[in-house]
């Protein structure tokens, strides 16, 4: 069974929220949701500080906080170490999303439209609602499950495909020969905020 | 919700948590100060009816705001069903069990004889012990469960929880003097006395525990980092989320103010990533790390492991290979026993234990590492009767630095010229060469010296003299500009040391084809030159011995002519370095045409290569390159 983890380069990524609008678009989630998102920053000081983007997205931790602060059970971690919401067992309490300390959780009890008030839902939204009430339910904690259904197909993943910067690599962490643990190795893969003991397996490659 | 970033506020838990955190702070303490009072006195018991009708009331109404706030209300029931890991569950008992005491002993004190004067007082006593412990339970859980978001790190203290009980007490009791003051009476009145005095070092106390808790909260990022042992070298910071509890109620004031935190985004914690590479099975700079090579596009490619011992004789062009197959550089010759160093570990790299600083903020500490740095060692090369030399290069290839070097310095004119040549066997630094007929082949006197740099001209006393003296070469290559590409990738390919240690120059010697026939790396570009010329040099020659000319790919018509005077002839050289004047004078020597280079060059050589007939290219970049002097060669430019 892989251990499914990937690797973001920084020093490749320039911020295009190509993988924001890939995976919107794969996973149908609503306006304000974002499974994969891109926070900008500002990097060092003065003179020597750059603009720096941040993709971030589930880190699909070894030791998910999510998963243990959920009350009922929903999530849940498969043996191939992805993280997913059984939608039928979550009661909504969204204690997940404030123990999960990458932000990578998301709620939502209704579709809002991205039109003003007041204007139906257009067609393309009917559709895409439909879809998210179908794959991740209403009113219950929805997260990124690494495009689980496109990689059982051994397809990338939706923000893997889009990025074109060919900033991210998916790939199994446990396979030495693996593009991700080649990466790792030779850049010196760095996790976000090792200090929370998630053990998060989507691994930085630093800018600098 | 839009992406957390630039001080978002809490937004997921809305205002039905905090009037339900009220709420269960209201009852909670109530419910345990009445019941105090119980056993403290019969005159108090007005404040234990008071509290026992605050209580279950309140719980009730806060467990109906909790559930209108969940996402999916109807499955509300499943909230208990994971105690072991989730506080929410936890609650979910806690709370429930307190509700049912609460009713339990609100039916008994006022409905039922159980209560009154002459009822079994021990009854009640049981039961208001029990309700006490899950009362404070429900005050505190609350405040572990927010403690316990690793999201929000405003709460991410030990002092919330006694905020929230200490705060649940002081609502409580002034719910309950509240309640008696509406109840009147004598009991009341009684007892106003002695709550009010608890009331003000109950207030005492919470303004204590507020404070206790800004303060904590306020020091979390840098007591976080302090507990991690200076580790927390972020890299970047990205502002976080403004916290906020979203709740204003039991817990009252610690909660309505944003507070800006930095956010460690990352950190290069040595303990976290000493984990990662020992899952990663990476020792820094293990072998299987080299034979990855970036291919054009900079994706990866593994190269196949390096072929057996014996497989492939002769020098091993591939530092690659070098490195991952001892045997193989160890190729078995007459005249070179060993070259120190062991068979793990080759002798031209070594692992140096090292610091890595970042340059971009200077709170981030230092990381300890482990890099791979090359060799720089003295070779002498003692001919006989002649001079000895001595360069410091990278210790490769030495019998190719030592023929390649006494031929372009012009000390001998091909390898035919050489009788002796061996590596010492008390001195594995020192080459021993022994000329034919043991005359001096070379022009200038006095040149025992250390070469730091073999410049082709060293110790020479007239410049203009030796440039003169240089030959010209012949005109028989001809190349396209993509050839150059071609060999450039191929060079890029092969350099292995660069790759692990960073600090060599790169030469390689290419045919009209574009084929590598010989290639080399050393520290100095000189040395790096000569190693390819010697290795082209000692081609097919028996002083070789086994080191057959088999990666000396030669093609069958351009078999170079080691007794000629031009022996590389039709050749052109690819070079990482700049293209100074003892570089294109150590091509004409060897009568390579095109001398091409990656960096700038200078007057001088421009004016050697003008003379010597010699193309000389420099700037070569993937797209690019800058042809200074007889262009003709290259295909497209002579007109």
């Amino acid at each position: 069974m892989p251990r499914y983890g990937a690797v973001i380069d920084l020093k490749r990524c320039y911020g295009c929220y190509a993988c924001n609008m890939a995976c919107k678009t794969a996973n149908h989630t609503p306006p304000g949701v974002f499974w994969s998102r891109v926070l900008k920053g500002e990097v060092g000081t003065f003179p020597n500080a750059v603009r720096q983007a941040l993709p971030m997205l589930c880190m699909q931790c070894a030791e998910p906080s999510c998963m243990e602060v959920c009350p009922t059970g929903a999530t849940q971690q498969s043996d191939n170490g992805i993280v997913t919401v059984e939608k039928d067992l979550c009661m909504g309490c969204k204690y997940c999303i404030m123990g999960c300390p990458y932000g990578a959780r998301y709620s939502v009890e209704e579709w809002e439209s991205y039109f003003p008030d007041g204007l139906e839902l257009s067609p393309l939204e009917e559709f895409q609602k439909k879809a998210w009430e179908e794959k991740s339910g209403v009113g219950v904690a929805t997260k990124c499950d690494f495009c689980l259904d496109r990689l059982e197909e051994g397809r990338e993943t939706a923000c893997a495909q889009a990025c074109p910067a060919n900033a991210r690599t998916f790939g199994d962490l446990d396979d030495p020969n693996s593009e991700v643990s080649i990466l790792i190795k030779r850049h010196r893969g760095q996790v976000l905020n090792p200090e929370f003991g998630n053990e998060p397996k989507v691994y930085y490659l630093l800018p600098r | 919700m839009d992406p957390k970033v630039n001080g978002q506020l809490q937004q997921e838990w809305s205002w039905q948590i905090a009037i339900y955190l009220f709420l269960g702070g209201v009852g909670g303490g109530a419910y345990t100060i009445g019941a105090i009072n119980s056993f403290l006195g019969e005159h108090l018991g007005l404040a234990t009816t008071i509290g026992l009708w605050i209580a279950f009331p309140a719980l009730l109404i806060g467990t109906i705001f909790l559930i209108t706030d969940l996402g999916s209300p109807s499955r509300a029931l499943l909230a208990g069903k994971k105690p072991g890991t989730s506080w929410i569950a936890r609650g979910t008992w806690i709370i429930s069990i307190f509700m049912v005491l609460s009713f339990v002993h609100l039916v008994l004190d006022r409905f039922t004889s159980v209560g009154q004067a002459g009822g079994n007082g021990l009854l009640l006593d049981v039961i208001a012990g029990a309700g006490i412990v899950f009362a404070v339970g429900t005050m505190a859980y609350t405040g572990i469960l927010l403690g316990a978001s690793k999201g929000i790190p405003f709460w991410r203290t030990g002092v919330v929880p006694v905020v929230f009980v200490i705060s649940a007490l002081v609502t409580g009791h002034f719910a309950l003097m509240l309640g008696m003051i509406l109840a009147g009476g004598a009991d009341a009145a009684a007892g106003m006395q002695t709550m009010a005095l608890e009331a003000v070092g109950m207030v005492v106390l919470e303004v204590l525990a507020i404070f206790f808790f800004l303060q904590a909260a306020y020091k979390v990022p840098d007591s976080r980092e302090s507990r991690r042992g200076g580790t927390a070298a972020a890299q970047a910071d990205v502002r976080g989320r403004v916290l906020h509890p979203g709740s204003g109620g039991a817990a009252g004031a610690h909660g309505d103010r944003p507070q800006r935190r930095r956010w460690r985004q990352w950190s290069r914690g040595a303990r976290r990533r000493a984990r990662s590479d020992r899952r990663l099975d990476t020792a820094p700079g293990g072998p299987d790390l080299w034979r990855v090579a970036d291919d054009e596009r900079g994706g990866l490619q593994v190269s196949p492991d390096p072929p057996a011992q014996g497989a492939q004789a002769g020098y091993r062009p591939d530092a690659t290979e070098l490195i991952t197959g001892r045997e193989a550089i160890r190729a078995p010759s007459r005249d070179e026993p060993t070259m120190g160093g062991t068979k793990n570990q080759p002798d031209f790299v070594t692992y140096v234990p090292a610091h890595r600083i970042s340059t971009g903020e200077s709170s981030l500490p230092a990381t300890p590492e482990k890099v791979c740095v090359v060799a720089e060692v003295p070779l002498t090369i003692d001919v006989e009767g002649v001079e000895t030399y001595t360069i410091l290069c990278t210790p490769t290839d030495r019998l190719a630095l030592a023929v390649g070097f006494l031929f372009t310095e012009g000390v001998i004119d091909s390898t035919a010229d050489i009788e002796v040549l061996k590596v010492c066997e008390d001195d594995l630094d020192t080459i021993r060469v022994r000329l034919a007929g043991n005359r001096p082949r070379i022009d200038d006197a006095g040149r025992n010296l250390l070469i730091v740099s073999s410049c082709g001209a060293c110790g020479s006393e007239n410049l203009r003299q030796r440039i003169e003296k240089l030959p010209q070469v012949g005109d028989t290559l001809r190349i396209e500009g993509d050839l150059l590409r071609t060999v450039y990738f191929g060079l890029g390919k092969r350099q292995g040391l660069f790759k692990a240690c960073g600090g060599t120059h790169a030469a390689a010697i290419f045919d009209a084809e574009g084929n590598i026939v010989s290639y080399a790396e050393d520290g100095g570009r000189h040395n790096a030159l000569d190693k390819a010329i010697g290795k082209c040099l000692l081609a097919g020659d028996p002083l070789a011995g086994d080191l057959a000319p088999g990666d000396l790919n030669f093609g069958d018509s351009a078999s170079p002519d080691p007794q000629a005077g031009s022996p590389l002839a039709g050749h052109g050289a690819a070079l990482t370095c700049r293209l100074s004047l003892e570089m294109v004078s150590k091509c004409a020597r060897a009568g390579i045409e095109v001398a091409a280079a990656v960096s700038a060059t200078t007057s001088l050589a421009i004016d050697v290569a003008q003379h010597c007939n010699i193309t000389l290219c420099a700037f070569v970049r993937e797209t690019r390159a800058t042809v200074f002097t007889y262009p003709h060669r290259i295909v497209g430019t002579s007109d």
